[in-house]
Formats: structure tokens, sequence, C-alpha cells
């Protein structure tokens, strides 16, 4: 073990693989930073160019944009509430709600911090753990996938701030839009109104930044006041850093979101997006101040900020040993090892162990680099909020055009995310949270997939799932996720921030 | 490693062509050539695809550039190539998904008629496999189950299923076909027992077998995989069924016929390369030349048969 990863270190410290590695870290966070523009279409373009590097230099290049990006989409979600990718989503709610507290310094520290501690526990993760946990799985079927995404479901009552009805209404809604498509038994095209461009599917990119990023901007719009609300940034250095109540309240949720994150993120179809709500939803239960939830509590960050870094390490463990993608950015990375001649599978340790250990140590070198990288930089972020409004405004327009069109050079992608931006708007004036509608639409695919799987191997018989005591125990926890979340509901409401 | 020093080769070769095109301006191609790609970067098709073009761009002269037009299942690039100027400099790769078997699925505004046929490259490889601490050790075991019950097998979706209905069709066995979105989880989704077997291509299955965790019961292309000549194809085993499918190149119909004639032959020889064939086995391809005619035609019995066997599964749109 020791030897292998000495190894890996050996094979990165060369003057190329490490300058790959902090080359990829950069481009990953500006990556981040842009919102729309995803990692896999920066992958994707960087794909050719890497094609001229040996394998290990390769893949280190592309896995730290890979881990780069997890940490870059925060700054926007605290910044300005938009997530600069999905699993960012949750950190909308409380990060936002802290900036405008005047806090934005500290949650964008706390997320640096916990994504650090949860990507070298996930990187110790995968190291230790690959060949068992790949064995897990391998154990997960279809009733177990439609199980765990019934679970992960049922976290919309911890996202029920305006109401579980309002909350399940948006879910339902992520769920339909999770349909638009080619239905994925028979290959029929679904609700695609003979537009070509539907067919595959609705993009997550010009959705998340519709709903979010151009509504916001419509919220500012109708604003009357001549001069929005800047927020003002502390005046010392250390002011940008969390203070000793922010740690000691950041410290349980990170190692809880680090474990969490890891085991939800080895499951290919939630993966990240699935580890920060859950964390939120588990941070949400814990807490000792459930009345600052959605007003700016930094367990709200901390937690699934961490849970979304180790869940991004966690995913290494299927795409190295099993070549199972968990996203389209691993199936990127997996297209990339095999164009350099690498198989992943259970005998990658031992046919191209300079690949494996490489990748393992540049996983540690550039979250480190990435911390380095971030934290000075905080103070340069948030002073981005001074930028008067209307200036900032125009450039985000721009932005998320250019990202949501970037993603498939597609100009129907831009007429969608600006539709979304009115529903999204529309939605959130009428009190409904989009949290359930992101979730849902992320887990959605996958529920109705894994459950048609499921129903066809059984041939239809829906009593089978009482031969999987793995699946059983899932749709209780959803049971108890579903109850827990309603009874904290009895408690004195939360209120939570609707943009306006 | 290789491929790192095919493309340094390739772009000494465009250097030192590019001052001889000056010279006689009336040769064509004076300018670069484009292909579209259905699928996305690093993908099977798109790597095969840029193997190919680095070793054509040597006979043309001209810079070839690969652009991913990825969408509608494969569709989206046809529907762009058909509708690009015919002069030559837009071509497509192609392969049975988009041309023979989605037309059957999709409503597409091409058909077999919008393209011209410049040659074939490559063919995919397919392969029957089940678990291999399970009850099958030859394709006949799993053959004769299926002739008493119902087998499910996992496979992403046509070609990869279409070799299994073909058996139930002709046969009369009872194989059962569960989608899986990628070919790893086709695979996985067999070592874990929730499914019978898996109809896939080598990437994904050769590290299950290696590993010793799945059987290899037949090759269901018309060739053998290289790493197991020991294990036969369907056919040398007495069933009647092959998994056909191609990759080559199209452009649109009405491309003049001398651009045609000196495009077909590049590619042609650009195919016929040595150091393609090791570009192509990292993807379960092998290689499979063929000119103009004989590429639009296997193309053609493809979208034949494959519309006959949709139809019969249920798949096709109605």
């Amino acid at each position: 073990m020791m030897e292998g990863l000495l190894q890996g270190f050996g094979v990165l410290m060369t003057v190329q693989n490490v300058s790959l590695c902090i080359l990829g870290a950069v481009l990953g966070t500006l990556v981040g930073v842009l919102p729309g523009l995803g990692p896999a279409t920066t992958i994707a373009l960087l794909l050719p160019i890497s094609l001229k590097l040996d394998p290990t230099g390769a893949i280190i290049l592309l896995a730290g944009i890979y881990y780069g990006v997890a940490y870059g989409g925060t700054i926007t979600s605290v910044l300005m509430r938009i997530p600069g990718e999905a699993s960012s989503v949750v950190t909308c709610i409380d990060g936002h709600a802290m900036a405008k507290r005047g806090r934005a310094g500290a949650a964008l520290g706390i997320a640096a911090i916990g994504s650090f501690i949860a990507g070298t526990f996930g990187i110790l993760g995968v190291m230790l753990l690959s060949p068992p946990l790949a064995e897990i799985v391998i154990a997960f079927g279809p009733w177990e996938y439609a199980a765990l995404m019934m679970a992960g479901l049922s976290l919309i009552a911890f996202f029920a701030a305006s109401g579980i009805a309002k909350a399940a209404l948006m879910a339902f809604l992520g769920l339909f839009l999770g349909l638009v498509g080619l239905d994925p038994i028979s290959g029929t095209p679904r609700f695609t109104f003979g537009v070509p461009a539907l067919v595959d599917g609705i993009n997550i990119a010009p959705l998340a930044l519709g709903m979010f990023g151009l509504s916001e901007l419509l919220f500012l719009a109708l604003s009357k006041d001549a001069k929005p609300e800047i927020l003002r940034p502390p005046s010392t250095l250390l002011g940008f850093m969390p203070n000793r109540e922010e740690w000691k309240r950041s410290a349980a949720p990170i190692a809880r979101g680090s474990v969490l994150g890891f085991f939800v993120g080895l499951l290919p179809g939630g993966g990240a997006v699935l580890a920060s709500f859950l964390s939120y939803a588990v941070e949400k239960r814990l807490t000792r101040h459930p009345d600052e939830f959605g007003r700016g509590a930094i367990e709200g960050v901390a937690g699934p900020e961490s849970a979304n870094n180790s869940g991004t390490a966690g995913a290494f463990i299927p795409l190295l040993t099993l070549g199972i993608p968990a996203n389209a950015v691993t199936a990127l990375l997996l297209g990339a090892l095999l164009v350099h001649g690498v198989q992943p599978g259970p005998m990658i340790l031992e046919r191209q162990p300079e690949v494996y250990w490489g990748v393992i140590a540049s996983m540690y070198f550039g979250n480190f680099i990435l911390l380095v990288l971030n934290l000075p930089f905080v103070g340069l972020f948030v002073r981005a909020l001074e930028v008067p409004r209307r200036y900032m405004a125009t450039a985000i327009l721009l932005v998320c055009a250019i990202g949501t069109w970037s993603v498939g050079l597609n100009h129907f992608d831009v007429l969608m995310a600006v539709l979304f931006g009115f529903v999204g708007f529309a939605l959130r004036r009428g009190g409904f949270d989009l949290g359930p509608l992101i979730l849902a639409y992320v887990l959605g695919p996958t529920l109705e997939r894994s459950l048609r799987q499921a129903l066809l191997i059984a041939d239809g018989d829906l009593t089978e799932v009482v031969n999987h005591p793995i699946a059983l125990g899932f749709l209780v926890a959803a049971a108890l996720i579903l109850l827990s979340g309603m009874l904290m509901r009895s408690r004195p409401a939360v209120v939570q921030d609707g943009g306006s | 490693m290789k491929r790192r020093h095919i493309l340094l080769a390739t772009g000494g070769a465009t250097l030192l062509a590019a001052p001889s095109l000056h010279a006689q301006g009336a040769r064509w191609p004076d300018r670069e050539i484009t292909i579209l790609v259905p699928f996305g970067a690093g993908g099977s098709t798109d790597v095969s695809v840029r193997a190919v073009a680095a070793e054509a761009e040597k006979t043309l002269g001209v810079p070839i550039q690969i652009v991913n037009r990825v969408g509608g299942q494969g569709t989206a690039s046809l529907i762009q190539l058909a509708q690009a100027r015919p002069d030559g400099h837009t071509l497509g790769s192609a392969a049975m998904s988009g041309l023979a078997i989605a037309p059957h699925m999709l409503d597409v505004p091409y058909n077999l008629d919008s393209f011209a046929y410049l040659s074939g490259a490559a063919r995919f490889l397919y392969g029957i496999g089940v678990k291999a601490d399970g009850p099958y050790s030859t394709i006949q075991d799993l053959f004769n189950a299926a002739k008493a019950r119902r087998i499910t097998f996992s496979a992403t979706g046509p070609p990869n299923n279409l070799g299994m209905f073909e058996l139930n069709r002709k046969y009369g066995t009872r194989f059962h076909f569960i989608p899986f979105q990628s070919g790893a989880e086709a695979v996985t989704a067999v070592l874990g027992g929730h499914v019978e077997a898996t109809s896939q291509t080598p990437p994904e299955m050769i590290p299950a077998i290696q590993s010793g965790r799945m059987k290899l019961l037949a090759a269901s292309s018309p060739a053998r995989w290289k790493e197991f000549p020991d294990v036969a194809t369907l056919r040398e085993s007495g069933f009647d069924v092959t998994i056909e499918s191609l990759l080559g190149f199209i452009a649109p119909r009405a491309t003049p016929a001398d651009r045609l004639a000196t495009l077909s032959d590049a590619f042609r020889r650009a195919a016929e390369a040595p150091a393609l064939e090791a570009a192509l086995e990292r993807f379960g391809m092998v290689p499979a030349v063929m000119d103009g005619q004989t590429f639009e035609r296997a193309i053609r019995e493809g979208h034949a048969r494959f519309g006959e066997q949709l139809r019969e599964a249920g798949l096709a749109r109605r």
C-alpha cells in the first residue's frame, strides 16, 4: 500500500505531471466559477489535447479539472445564488443567506476547508477500500437503486420550507422534466413535441442556470431600489475567515458530510448531488440552531460542501475498478482512459499500477493545491460583490448564455434557459422552493430506469422486492425520513429566503 | 504511446504537404475537411474516426477537423450532414446506429438516399457472457435453458440486443431483454447476479472475463475475439445468427463524383494502415476495409434486417 503510494508520488513528481495537476485544478476552479461552463464541456474540449500526453499525465490533468470544479462551483452559489454545478444547489440556500449577512468569506472559507478535509478522506477511502467497496456496487441491482432513489426523493421533506405540499408539487415537476427525451426501455421519444433537440432530454445546464441564475436576475431587475443591496465585505483579512463559533459548529457537519458523501458518491446515478442534499437534511435534523437554517446556518454550507467533494472522490471507485462512470464527467474520464489504452477494471491495480497510483497521488496533491489556491482568493472573490449589480447582472446574463450554449452548441438550450428563467421566477414569487425540483430532476431518471428494469426482470411482480433486503432497508429509511421531516415541520416554521 | 507518435507524424506530414499545395493550385482538396462525429469526444466512435482521419490527412494533404455533433441518439450529426454544402469539405462518420437503426425508431428528415458512401473502416465485435461461477459453461447450456424458461440478459440497446432477439425468432428461445444505460453497467449486472447473461462489446467485457468473474460463451459478431481465439462465434456453434455493425464514412449525396472518388480512395487507404488496428482494438473493433459500394450495400442490408428485427421486437416506431 505505502509502496504503491510512494510509486504514485514518484510518477507524479515530474515537472510535467505537477504542472498538469496544477493546470487542471486552476482550470477546474475557473470552470466551476463560470456558471454553465460545466466540467463535461471542458474535459471534452481538452480531450484532443490530452491525447498528445502520456496516459498518466492526461488522466492527472482531466481529474484535476474534475475535482477543481467541485471547489469552484461553490463560489457563485454563495455570492450570487447561482449554482455553478448541480451539486452546489443546496449551498445556495444557506451559503447565499450567509453572504447577505456579511459572512460570505466565512461561507467560502469553510466550504474550501471542508472540501479539503472531505476530499482527503475520500481519497483515503478510495485507496484503502476500493476492492471491498466495488463489491457493494456489484451487489446493487435495479431493486436496490430504485429503493435508494426513493429514499433520496423523500429528502424533499427537509427542503419544504414553504410546506410539504408545495415541495411535493415541485418534486413532481422535476420528475416530469426528467421524463422528457427517449423512453429508457423502448427508446420512443416522450414529450419532445417533434423537437429534435429534446430527444436527448433536458440538459441540467439550461434548467439550473435558468431556474436559479436568470430568475435571480429577474428579481434584481424588478427591485425598484436605486441602490440594490451591496454586501459589505469585512475590512480585515482575518474577517474573511470563519470565526471561532463558526468553526466549532462546522466540525461535526464536515465529518458527517465526508463519510455520507463518500458512500453515496460510490453509487452511480445520484452521486455528489444526492450526497449534498442528504448531508443538508442530516444537518438540519441534528442542528441545535434549527431556526437559522435557511437564514445562513454555517452547518448548511459545511456539511453539503464536504459531502459533494468526498462524493467526487467516491465516484472514482466504480470508475477505476468496474469501468462504470457515475456521471457525464466520469464517463469522459473513462473514454480518456480507454484512449490511452488503460482498461479500467478489477485488474487495473495489477496491470497498470503506475496509472492507478499516479491518479491517487495526484488526487492528494490536487486537493492540497486547491486549498492553497482557494483560501487566499476568498477575499478577492468576496470583493466581486462590490461590483455594482447592474454591471454584474449583465455579466452574469452573458456568462449564463454562453455557458448554456457551450454544453451542446445548441441555440435551443439558450431558449430553454430563458424559458426556465421565467418559470423559476414565477415559481419563486409563488413561494415554491426549487431545491426539490432539482433533486427530483436528477434522481428521477435513475428511479424510473431502475424500477422498470426491476419489474422487467421480475416479470412485473412488485412483491419480488421482499427478496432484496437492502432495497427493503432503503424503503424503510424513506418512510422514516419523510416522517422525521414532517415532525420537524410541526416546530415553528422556518421562513426561507425566496430571493425577493 | 503509439498514438502519440501517429499524431506527431501526422503533424509533420501536414506541414510538409502544405507548400506543395500552393505549387499546384488546381489540386483538390485545397483546404481543410470537417468530419462530423455523432458521439462525444473520447468515445469509441470518436477515437476510431480520429485514428482513420489522422491517416487520411497524409494522403489528402490537408488537415481534417473532427467536430463532435452529439445528440438525437446519433441522428443530429446526420441531419446536419444531409443539409451540409455538398462540396466534399463536410463529411460524416456513420455507423449502423444512425443510418440503419435510428430511422426505424425516430422520425428523422434523412434517409439512406441522402448520402454518398465513401468507405467502410471497422467492424464492431459482440459477445455473449455469463457469470463465471454460474450454471452455464457453454453456449449450448445457455441455449437449452432459454428453451425451457425465461432468461434475462442485459444490453445497452440495438444492435447489441438484436442477436438475442434473432435467436428467439429463429429457435424459439426466451431471452428477455433488460436495457442498461452503459456497457459497464450491463456487465456488472451479470456479475451481481441481477440478470443471467449479457450481450455486449469487448471493452466492457474483457476486464470482467480476465478477472475470472465472467465467462465468454460465444462471439456474436462475424469474427472471433482476438483475446479469446478459442471461443467460437454463434454461427460456428451452429446458430444462424450474427450481429453485423460497421463504421465508415459518408458525404452529402450531391457531392461531385470526382471528389467522392478522391475521398473514398483516401479513406479506404487510411483504414488499411497497420497502425489503425491497434487503435481500433482498444475499443473492441477490428479493421473492415470496404470500398464505397460494398459499404453502401452492407448499410442497406443492415437497414432492412434491423428494421425487421426491431419491428418484431416491438421497438420500431409505428
